[in-house]
Formats: C-alpha cells, sequence, structure tokens
C-alpha cells in the first residue's frame, strides 16, 4: 500500500480524517463562490460601497473567501498520489456504486423540482395526487391499493383542511380539467 | 410581578390555549416518536398553518410541540434502541438495557419524571432570570448589538456540521442570502436579479422547511432508509414494572444537577439539547458509586440525560427573549413562528409586551405539568409506532412541505424556493456543513445589518464605534478569541491524529 495514501489526509489542517477530499471540495466551492460574489456581485447588485449592505456582503464574501482558502490550501498539502485515482475515474466509480437509496432520492429530487410547475398547470389535486403516487412509486411501494388510496386520502384531507377550513386557496392551475374532459370525450365520439 | 403574572395568567389560561398545548403535546410527543422525525422538523411544517391562528394560541401549540418531541424521543430510545430523536441517544444507553431486563414501564416513567421535573426547573428559571437580562440588554446600543450578533453567530457556527470552519462557512452563506431583498433604508434592490418575487428576500418558512424538512427526507431516502426491512419479530411487549418513591428519591440528586447542566446549555447560544444530555449522563455516572451499572441498565442513567435535554427549552428561550438571538436550531423555528405572527423578539418584546411574554412562560409550565396525561397513554402504542414503513411516511412529508410552503402567502414562488432550500440542505449535509448554522445567519444577519448601520450613523462612519464602549470590546475580543480558538482547535485534533496514525 502506498504510504501516501494515509499519510496525506491527516496532514492537512481543519481537516478530518477520510473527510479531507470533501473537505477540499468545500474549501473551492466557498472559495470561487466568495471571490465571485465579490467581483461580480457587490459592484452591481449592492448598493455604495460603505453603506450597511455592502459591509454585510463584504463579511459574506470576505468570510468565504478566507475560510474556504484555508480548507482549499489542503490540495497543495496532499498532491494527488499514484494511488489516487482522476476525478473523472472517481465520478464514474461512484455512479457505478449508486445503490437503490441513492437513485431513489435523485427521483425524489426530480419529483420535488417538477412539483411547483405541476402546481402551476395542473392545480393542487392532480399535481399533488400524481407526485405522491409518484413518490410512493419511487420507494418502492407496489401495492395498487396504496398508490391509488394513500394519495386520494392525503390530498383531500390537506384540501379540504387548508383551502376549505383554513380559507388559504391552494392553486387551481392553468389546464382546463373540464374543457379538456370535454375535448378528450367529443373527440372519442 | 404578582399583578403581572395575573394578567399573564389571564391571557394563557384559556380553553383555547389548553387545547393547543395539548395538540401540541400530542403532534410532539408522536411524531418525536418516529425515528427520523424530530421536534424541528414537526415544527418547521406546522408552522405555516398556524399563521391562520391566534398568535398565543399557535405559540402554545409550537411550544408543546417542541416539548412533547423531546419526551416522544425516549420512548422509541427505551423500547426498540431507535431514539426518535438525537437528544434522546443518551437515553438509550441505559434505558434499553432497562427494557431488556424487563424494567422498560419503569424506565420510561422515569424517563417522563426527569423529563417534567427538568423542563419544570428551566421554566421557572426563565420566568425569573428573563425579566433582570432584559433590562441589561436595554442598555445595549446598535454597536454592543451588532457585535453580540457577531460573537453568536461564530458561537453558533459549531452548531451541527463536523467542524468549526466549516460552521462558519455555512454561517457566511447564510450572511450573503440574508442581503438578497430590498434595502430596508433605501430600498434598493440587492442581488434580485429583476425577480420581483425577491424584493422580500427569500421567506424564512419556504426556506425553513426546505433546509429542515426536505433536505432531511431526501438525506434519509439517500441513505436507504426508506427501504429499511420491517423487524419480523415485531415489538416486545411491554411489563409490568412500576417506578417507586425510593427509586424517584435515590434519582432526585442527579435529576437536579442535570436539570442544572441543561439550563446552563440551553442559555448558551450553540449548545445544544444533545451535548447537554450527554453531559448530564457523564455527570450521573462520574458522582455515582457504582459507575460500573451505567450501560448496563441503571435508572439513574435514563433520569440524567432526560432531566438535561429538557431543561434545555426554557433556558434557550432565554436568549431570544432578552436579546431576539436564537441560540439553536429549535429557538430558530420557534423565533421564524413569533416572526410570522408579528412578535420579534428582543429587549423591547419586554417592555413592550411584558403580559404576553410571561403568558408565554405560562404556557411552557402548564405543557411540563400536561406532558404526563399525553405521554402516559402514549407509551403504550409508542412501540408500534416506529413500526410505520417510511416508504409511506416520506412521500406525504414531501407533498406536506409543498403544501406548507405555499400556504403561508399563497404563492408558487415559495414552494420553487422551498425546492431550492431542500437540494442546497441536502447538498450541505452531504458535505458535512451545517444547514442550522445558516438558518440562524439568515435570521441574525439582517438585524446585524440595522445595528452595523445606525452605529456607523450615530458615531459619524467611525468604525472604532465597535469597540468603543467596553460591553462592544468584550463582545469583539471573545469574538476573535472563538476565532482563535476554533482554529487551535482544529489544528491540534490534526495533529493528534498524525500522531495516533500507525505508520504503515
Amino acid at each position: 500500500m502506498d504510504p501516501n495514501q494515509n499519510a496525506a489526509p491527516a496532514q492537512l489542517p481543519f481537516s478530518e480524517e477520510n473527510g479531507w477530499r470533501r473537505n477540499i471540495a468545500v474549501g473551492w466551492v466557498s472559495l470561487i463562490l466568495g471571490v465571485l460574489v465579490t467581483v461580480c456581485l457587490i459592484p452591481t447588485q449592492i448598493g455604495p460601497v460603505g453603506s450597511g449592505a455592502t459591509i454585510l456582503a463584504m463579511i459574506g464574501a470576505g468570510g468565504l473567501i478566507v475560510f474556504g482558502a484555508i480548507l482549499a490550501a489542503g490540495t497543495f498539502q496532499a498532491p494527488p498520489t499514484e494511488a489516487d485515482p482522476p476525478v473523472g475515474e472517481r465520478i464514474q466509480r461512484q455512479a457505478d456504486n449508486w445503490g437503490r437509496g441513492e437513485k431513489q432520492a435523485t427521483g425524489v429530487i426530480l419529483v420535488a423540482i417538477t412539483y411547483p410547475w405541476l402546481l402551476e398547470w395542473g392545480g393542487f389535486l392532480p399535481a399533488s395526487y400524481a407526485s405522491l403516487a409518484a413518490l410512493l412509486l419511487l420507494l418502492g411501494v407496489r401495492s395498487m391499493r396504496v398508490i391509488l388510496l394513500l394519495p386520494a386520502i392525503v390530498v383531500s384531507v390537506v384540501y379540504l383542511g387548508i383551502d376549505l377550513v383554513l380559507g388559504a386557496h391552494m392553486p387551481e392551475g392553468r389546464i382546463e380539467w373540464g374543457g379538456l374532459f370535454a375535448a378528450v370525450t367529443a373527440g372519442g365520439e | 410581578m404578582f399583578d403581572l403574572l395575573a394578567e399573564a395568567a389571564a391571557l394563557a389560561f384559556t380553553w383555547q390555549n389548553l387545547l393547543g398545548v395539548l395538540i401540541g403535546l400530542a403532534l410532539g410527543a408522536t411524531l418525536g416518536a418516529i425515528p427520523g422525525l424530530n421536534g424541528t422538523m414537526a415544527i418547521a411544517l406546522i408552522v405555516p398553518l398556524t399563521y391562520f391562528w391566534e398568535p398565543l394560541f399557535s405559540i402554545a401549540l409550537l411550544m408543546g410541540c417542541w416539548k412533547g418531541s423531546i419526551y416522544g424521543g425516549s420512548i422509541t430510545a427505551v423500547l426498540l434502541n431507535a431514539p426518535g430523536t438525537p437528544e434522546a441517544a443518551a437515553t438509550a444507553l441505559d434505558g434499553y438495557p432497562l427494557q431488556q431486563k424487563g424494567q422498560g414501564r419503569k424506565a420510561l416513567h422515569m424517563a417522563l419524571f426527569a423529563s417534567v421535573a427538568g423542563a419544570i426547573f428551566s421554566d421557572v428559571l426563565l420566568l425569573g432570570a428573563s425579566g433582570p437580562i432584559s433590562s441589561l440588554a436595554l442598555k445595549f446600543g446598535p454597536a454592543e448589538l451588532a457585535m453580540l450578533i457577531f460573537f453568536s453567530l461564530v458561537l453558533v457556527a459549531g452548531t451541527g456540521g463536523d467542524s468549526h470552519l466549516k460552521g462558519l462557512i455555512s454561517t457566511m452563506l447564510g450572511v450573503l442570502i440574508a442581503v438578497v431583498g430590498l434595502d430596508p433604508m433605501t430600498a434598493q434592490r440587492r442581488m434580485t436579479f429583476d425577480v420581483l418575487e425577491l424584493d422580500s428576500g427569500f421567506d424564512l418558512l419556504a426556506m425553513l422547511i426546505g433546509l429542515l424538512v426536505l433536505s432531511e427526507v431526501i438525506n434519509q431516502i439517500w441513505d436507504g432508509e426508506a427501504n429499511e426491512a420491517r423487524s419480523a419479530a415485531g415489538p416486545r411487549p411491554l411489563d409490568r414494572s412500576r417506578l417507586t418513591l425510593a427509586e424517584i428519591r435515590g434519582s432526585a440528586g442527579v435529576i437536579f444537577r442535570s436539570s442544572l447542566i441543561g439550563s446552563f446549555c440551553g442559555a448558551l447560544p450553540g449548545v445544544g439539547a444533545i451535548t447537554a444530555a450527554f453531559m448530564g449522563y457523564d455527570q450521573a455516572r462520574m458522582s455515582s458509586p457504582h459507575p460500573e451499572r451505567f450501560g448496563k441498565g441503571e435508572l439513574r442513567g435514563v433520569a440524567a440525560p432526560e432531566a438535561a435535554n429538557n431543561a434545555v427549552c426554557g433556558s434557550a428561550l432565554i436568549p431570544l427573549v432578552t436579546l431576539g438571538i436564537p441560540g439553536s436550531l429549535s429557538v430558530a423555528v420557534i423565533m421564524g413562528a413569533f416572526m410570522v405572527h408579528g412578535v420579534s423578539p428582543g429587549p423591547m418584546l419586554m417592555i413592550e409586551h411584558r403580559d404576553l411574554v410571561y403568558a408565554l412562560f405560562l404556557l411552557l409550565l402548564l405543557s411540563d405539568i400536561l406532558l404526563p396525561l399525553i405521554a402516559l397513554p402514549l407509551i403504550a402504542v409508542g412501540q408500534r409506532l416506529v413500526m410505520i414503513p417510511k416508504r409511506y411516511l416520506f412521500p406525504v412529508i414531501v407533498i406536506l412541505c409543498g403544501t406548507g410552503a405555499y400556504s403561508t402567502h399563497q404563492s408558487l414562488f415559495d414552494v420553487k424556493v422551498m425546492v431550492l432550500f431542500a437540494i442546497l440542505g441536502f447538498a450541505m449535509k452531504r458535505f458535512q456543513l451545517s444547514p442550522a448554522a445558516l438558518l440562524i445567519a439568515f435570521i441574525l444577519a439582517p438585524m446585524a445589518e440595522v445595528y452595523i448601520r445606525q452605529a456607523l450613523r450615530i458615531s459619524r462612519g467611525d468604525v472604532l464605534v465597535f469597540v468603543a464602549s467596553p460591553i462592544a470590546a468584550f463582545f469583539a475580543l471573545a469574538t476573535i478569541g472563538l476565532f482563535a480558538w476554533s482554529f487551535y482547535r482544529n489544528r491540534r485534533a490534526t495533529q493528534q491524529k498524525t500522531a495516533s496514525q500507525p505508520a504503515e
């Protein structure tokens, strides 16, 4: 075994064993974000220099630069060894080792991202029913009774509770479901 | 004082508030008993609904929920060695061995007794200490308050995450996110990128739900929690062991000391109930004539962490109501709830709404007293709660997150913000950054901004105003000292690891 493989992480300041690569990544992302905010956003997006907002933004961006640089410094203290595979290979290896949980979580993120647009177009009831059923399927529920009934119960209870009892009107959607249904049935005839 | 308490009692002790506390306790204890869900998540999900209710009723419900969730975590910790909340992890150390010995009921009753005792101790402390502290806080000017906030931010950076340095990065990110929106003084747009909805900044509730609830659900699914198989054996039936008066008397000293530790930890920003519970457990073990019994089913090992983690609740509210500074994640969520109802915590709150604040304290005491009413029946059904498959639970929570984010302002933009922060929170958790530090910084940074600007205006731009008074100078020095200490600690830990690593 290459002795550098074990020695490298321990030499890094402010990073814990086994987490050094993650710390370096966090460091670089913070550093780049801090520089980007300082160079691009503070001059264009925030008021005159010296105002409270600029001070606050500079504290935030400056902090990201300083603390990010301390973490990112680990890159130079632990140069990649021969035992260290290149980044591309590491990503490929991680992709190959993706388990069920990782795939499910990615699916849940995708459903979560589409949910606001589904709400906007389809309205609360169809969007929430479809999203909940999709999530159940994603998480491995195979019982059709659960997939059909659980979303119906949850969505109805939430709708009744929030829209009718609390008076917060849930989105109705842009699609005219009634008209669409009539058009489809008329087309069928 | 008695007139004030009488006024507060008239406000607090209504049947609606009583109902709110009871519903909150039941919800909190039930959700807290389910591993993977915790009190903070429960409160974050409930806060948007309370927008439509009376402030005091809503706050009573949320306080009950918070208190209930801390006890709820111990039910499954004792019965199944699966702490429902992280705060209950120390309780499982002796609680589960007691259950295996056939004394599970006794352990749960001791946990309940210690929880109630610890919570009452802390709430009485809150009742007595908050008045004098807020009078002292009134002497703070903008410069002192700005430095106090910076000190708190650095202290809170240690919340969660694996290193203080990464906590500071999360804090700085929170500060930057807080800049988004209209300038409070000049109404100039800042980092809004011409998105009109961003004029008022990111909505706190949407952000809270995304960062704390949805991100946690995604994180648990990523870790494979949704695919956990149900135990074939099922829960073990509860025994009939009873807690005796002698056992309660024997644990009184431990409960008192743990309550003191918990109250102290709660009052310090950044030190939460988990640390308090383990510190309480350690003091009980060290002060015991039979430390070898701990970890094998010692009743005091259940009493100590439960008294400590419940004693955190009351004292954690001291910095919030007196200085307007949330010291922990749960308190930050509670502060969000206050703000939704137009109540701004801080020294002025104690002057302007003294009766309301004391009514809140009385409701906290009421929730301590009512906890056994909810907890005792829940012990019987607690075993069943853990059996709810997460593959059913998680999808429902995702939809509730979307509904919660939407319902407060009935804005789909808030749902998008919630999803954005859920992804950010998930990424932060994978990289062991602390979403809690980000959230607290997001809440505190706008206050810091206002104080900085006021101080600079008063001093006509002289930055030395931030170290001119002894109080401001003290907090400035303390902040620098805290920075230096955290760097030194990190460096030392790394050196120790290097030294202890065997050469290959």
